[in-house]
């Protein structure tokens, strides 16, 4: 396949890069819709200021997923957040560079973060949709925002536009969703909409930030689709988590990334067959699900997702899950 | 969902029967603890013993307690509050042609607080310096401290005596509403520390909360974000704090009326203590009651506007 | 036997506080405690002043002598006269005395009072706790100005008169705050192990409850005092509050209103400064106060 070879080449980059840190390679790669090279941030910990996240290197194609693994505080929150411009209070960027589609988003030159790049180049699902959608707004008006902020449609257009939007993301009765405010929607609905609104824009780079993390394991699997999705179309994902089984199902290549460095990166197969690094292994083996299945199905990581069920099972499984999602959140809202 | 909206308000008027009920019964037996003899206060000293006892028994001070009471609650229902000693009128015509300029005051006052507060604390949320900060925290502490009726006083004395700016003086015949900027600004000044706490707060919250954070990553404007999210959710808490303080509006709008001579509620009542007018206090203290309570309604209900959830909630 | 039953109520309050202050980050709370060392030098000066008084000025505040009167500053009158030819610093001095002690004295009664019945009011349950909050409910829907005029009107001018009014409306937000906190602490472990130890309600509610909800109430009262130095000064300005010949700022101020057109400002300014001054100390320690709470929380 082209995306291990292509992938293969980033595994043999990387490390040339890393190796020499004081020169980075500073000229673009139109290749690449995202870049983070060497990327420094320091937190104040206690009054001190210390390295975080340590001379972090990603590339991610259009259209290819990415999966970033760490344990929780790690740094790869952290490392979004800095490609989206969103520094927490006491966090500061140090060094490296962090391009979208070849425009420089933050580097020496733009310590200040360029926000232009903010929703049409890069956008980002996060992880609590509870609390990244505003609690007093309709949601359908939270789409439209995106849309009408980039495009100049009018208000009918635009509203449209979002209707549109909720159905590719697989919202049942976008029109009458449209109007309801948040706390109404359930946390699967609520995490469609933020997935709409964040590909309102037609993002060339997305990242998420454990976005399935918060919902329960059927509606876990229609999110991972939705991503497929978008990756098909061309966008890069960027993929954080935790879980080595999410990246299984959705991802081309990954990086582990423990206290703030990458210790592993290659192709999926590459890494769950034959893992490198000490740290990789013990994930690997903390999940034990992934252990037996993983060697024989990985033979190809697209379709193993959708091959590792009964297509047809999960199809009808997956239509009834939305039903009772529906009714949950129709009763919410009386 | 129109007709359960102003169920809930019918609902909410009817609650406010007993509040009311409460605070009439409440100035009621406070104001009977008053030691004098109203009958002396309202013929003065030199009247006659026999004009002092027919007074008494025509306004039933004879009767049992209990009778005054209920006949104080029956006319209180009725709309009438009785005839002020001093001014020798019905005290409900005293008060509804007062009444007017006390709410404009209040209304305005409210108004420029908000002017006032806004732009400040959009500054120290959006600033992120410390010295911002303390600075306005210093303003703040200042303001708090300055006694109004000195404001008043100042600004009364440079705008409107030695620049001209604003009419002087009590307001005969109708309502000067440019009368009434000077004191709604010396009552905004006092009460503007608060507001500007709270919403600095609700703004610091806000700005740094993870919707704003995904508004950005949207690909919003920064003041798209700031107005139409920070500052929107924001909102919700001067709102809040507008109602919980408007015992604070009434009483500077009080101070002011007195320092401006605008013939409002608030110079009525002091007049009247003054004068030893019991009629007119007893039926101050409970309408002041009654519109602390109408803002506590309009301020759940305007709440109720802003956030979906306590319109569910309510 | 009460000896033994001591034991785990002791270790357990031990814990709390133990938990309390390894929570605390040393950083923020040296910050804390600088506002708070602010406030205090300057309020403990206008204090020890006020309280000094006869040592700081030889004239009586109310001595009258026309022939001096509406004097500028001078070495002999360091702020001036009035028009009565009173001495303004001895007038400032001496009239912070009543000002001040019915300002602090209307804010302790009150922060007692409602402290202990939002004590109360959280800890027990049945009828005696829901007449405390509708009693609370009905004088907060009074503006808080209205209701302490209309009981000046009742009990008559003076500052007893004000002491008793302030104190009668003040002490609803102390019971709210209290009652709030009482019902947070009401379900931690070591009030529920005092309880089930058999200790009487009283025992516990004053032993454990009430010292570790105060801190809340005594930030308000910071504020609180400003609140009330605000009112005394404004009845008085009035003619309502303290009956002369009681020096008192309010008074003072009044006196020199008439002044302002003719562009005469010490008279009133002088007194304003001095409760900006009070209010400024008195908002650093509640902030810094609130601050160290807020840290150890």
């Amino acid at each position: 396949m082209t995306t291990a070879a292509n992938t293969a080449n980033t595994a043999t980059a990387t490390p040339a890069a890393t190796a020499n840190p004081e020169t980075p390679e500073t000229r673009s790669d139109p290749e690449y819709a995202l870049e983070i090279v060497d990327l420094c941030i320091d937190v104040d910990k206690h009054g001190e200021r210390v390295p975080a996240v340590k001379n972090l290197t990603i590339r991610v194609k259009a259209g290819e997923s990415h999966g970033l693994v760490g344990e929780s505080g790690s740094g790869k929150s952290l490392t979004l957040r800095a490609v989206m411009g969103l520094f927490a209070k006491g966090a500061y960027y140090r060094s490296g560079y962090i391009r979208i589609c070849g425009h420089e988003v933050l580097g020496p030159d733009t310590p200040d973060y360029d926000p232009s790049m903010r929703g049409k180049g890069v956008s980002m699902v996060f992880q609590e949709p509870a609390v990244a959608l505003n609690p007093i707004m309709k949601v359908g008006w939270q789409i439209v925002d995106a849309v009408r902020e980039q495009e100049h449609l009018s208000r009918a257009e635009a509203k449209a536009r979002a209707i549109e939007l909720m159905t590719s993301v697989g919202i049942t009765n976008p029109e009458d969703r449209f109007d309801a405010y948040p706390f109404e929607l359930s946390g699967g609905m609520r995490q469609r909409v933020m997935i709409a609104a964040a590909i309102a824009c037609k993002p060339k780079v997305l990242l998420c930030d454990e976005p399935t993390t918060a919902l329960d394991v059927t509606i876990q699997e229609q999110i991972l689709e939705i991503f497929r999705d978008i990756a098909k179309s061309g966008t890069a994902l960027l993929y954080v988590t935790h879980d080595l089984a999410v990246v299984s199902q959705l991802c081309e290549t990954l990086s582990v990334i423990y206290h703030g460095a990458i210790v592993e990166e290659g192709t999926l197969r590459r890494v769950f067959d034959d893992p490198q690094d000490d740290y990789t292994r013990q994930l690997l083996s903390s999940t034990p699900y992934l252990k037996g299945s993983m060697k024989a199905a990985k033979a190809s990581t697209k379709q193993a997702a959708g091959n590792g069920r009964a297509t047809a099972q999960s199809e009808t499984a997956r239509s009834q899950t939305a039903q009772s999602e529906t009714a949950q959140s129709e009763a919410k809202g009386e | 969902m129109g007709d359960s909206k102003w169920l809930y308000i019918l609902k909410r008027l009817l609650l406010l029967i007993p509040t009311v009920w409460g605070c009439a019964t409440l100035t009621f037996f406070l104001l009977k603890l008053t030691p004098g003899d109203p009958a002396v206060q309202a013929l003065g000293p030199k009247a006659s013993k026999q004009a002092l006892a027919a007074l008494r028994e025509s306004w039933g001070l004879n009767d049992p307690l209990w009778q005054q009471y209920l006949r104080f609650l029956g006319d209180l229902c009725t709309g009438n509050l009785g005839t002020s000693y001093s001014a020798k009128a019905p005290v409900a015509e005293l008060i509804a042609t007062r009444l007017p300029v006390t709410l404009i005051i209040m209304v305005l006052a409210a108004l420029f607080a908000v002017l006032i507060a806004l732009p400040l604390s959009i500054w120290v949320a959006t600033s992120g310096s410390r010295w911002v900060g303390e600075f306005v925290r210093i303003l703040n502490a200042v303001a708090q401290g300055f006694p109004t009726f000195f404001l008043g006083a100042l600004l009364l004395q440079f705008f409107a005596i030695q620049l001209g700016w604003f009419p002087i003086g009590s307001v005969s015949g109708g309502v000067d509403v440019a009368a009434l900027v000077l004191p709604s600004i010396a009552v905004a000044v006092a009460i503007a520390p608060i507001l500007i706490r709270s919403l600095t707060q609700s703004l610091k919250d806000s700005v740094s909360s993870e919707y704003v954070n995904f508004g950005k990553a949207k690909g919003l404007s920064y003041a798209k974000v700031l107005f139409g999210y920070a500052l929107r959710n924001g909102s919700m808490s001067a709102v809040s704090v507008l109602g919980i303080q408007v015992g604070f509006l009434v009483g500077g709008t009080l101070v002011v009326e007195n320092v401006f001579a605008v013939p409002g509620l608030g110079q009525l009542l002091m007049d009247s203590v003054m004068k030893r007018d019991f009629p007119v206090v007893q039926s101050l203290t409970v309408i002041f009651g009654i519109i602390v309570v109408l803002v506590y309604l309009i301020t759940d209900l305007a709440y109720g506007a802003l956030d979906p959830r306590a319109a569910k909630r309510g | 036997m009460p000896e033994s039953k001591q034991i785990p109520v002791a270790q357990a309050s031990k814990d709390y506080a133990k938990i309390k202050l390894t929570g605390s980050k040393p950083r923020k709370r040296i910050h804390a405690n600088v506002e708070i060392v602010i406030g205090c030098v300057l309020l403990g000066i206008i204090a020890l002043m006020i309280i000094a008084a006869p040592l700081l000025t030889p004239y009586d505040p109310t001595h009258q002598s026309l022939r001096e009167a509406m004097l500028g500053f001078s070495s002999d009158h360091p702020l001036g006269t009035d028009q009565f030819g009173r001495d303004i610093w001895a007038r400032l001095l001496y009239g912070g005395r009543i000002d001040l002690f019915v300002a602090v004295m209307a804010v302790f009664t009150p922060l007692v009072i409602g402290t202990i019945l939002g004590a109360i009011a959280g800890y027990f349950d049945g009828p005696v706790p829901v007449v405390i909050m509708r009693l609370a409910d009905l004088v907060s829907s009074f503006p808080f100005y209205v209701l302490v005029i209309v009981l000046v009107f009742v009990l008559g001018n003076g500052g007893t008169s004000i002491f008793i009014a302030i104190s009668a409306v003040s002490w609803v937000p102390y019971t709210r705050i209290s009652r709030g906190e009482t019902l947070v602490l009401r379900d931690r472990e070591f009030i529920a192990s005092c309880k089930t130890s058999g200790f009487s309600d009283g025992w516990v509610l004053f032993r454990h409850v009430i010292p570790n909800i105060a801190s809340q109430g005594i930030v308000y009262a910071m504020s609180d005092i400003v609140i009330n130095l605000g009112i005394i000064v404004t009845l008085s300005y009035f003619g309502l509050g303290i009956v002369p010949p009681t020096p008192d700022w309010g008074q003072m101020m009044n006196d020199g209103q008439q002044f302002l057109s003719a562009g005469i400002y010490s008279l009133t300014v002088i007194p304003t400064i001095v409760i900006v001054l009070i209010s400024l100390a008195l908002s650093f320690i509640g902030d810094g106060l609130a601050n160290v709470l807020k840290v150890r929380r």
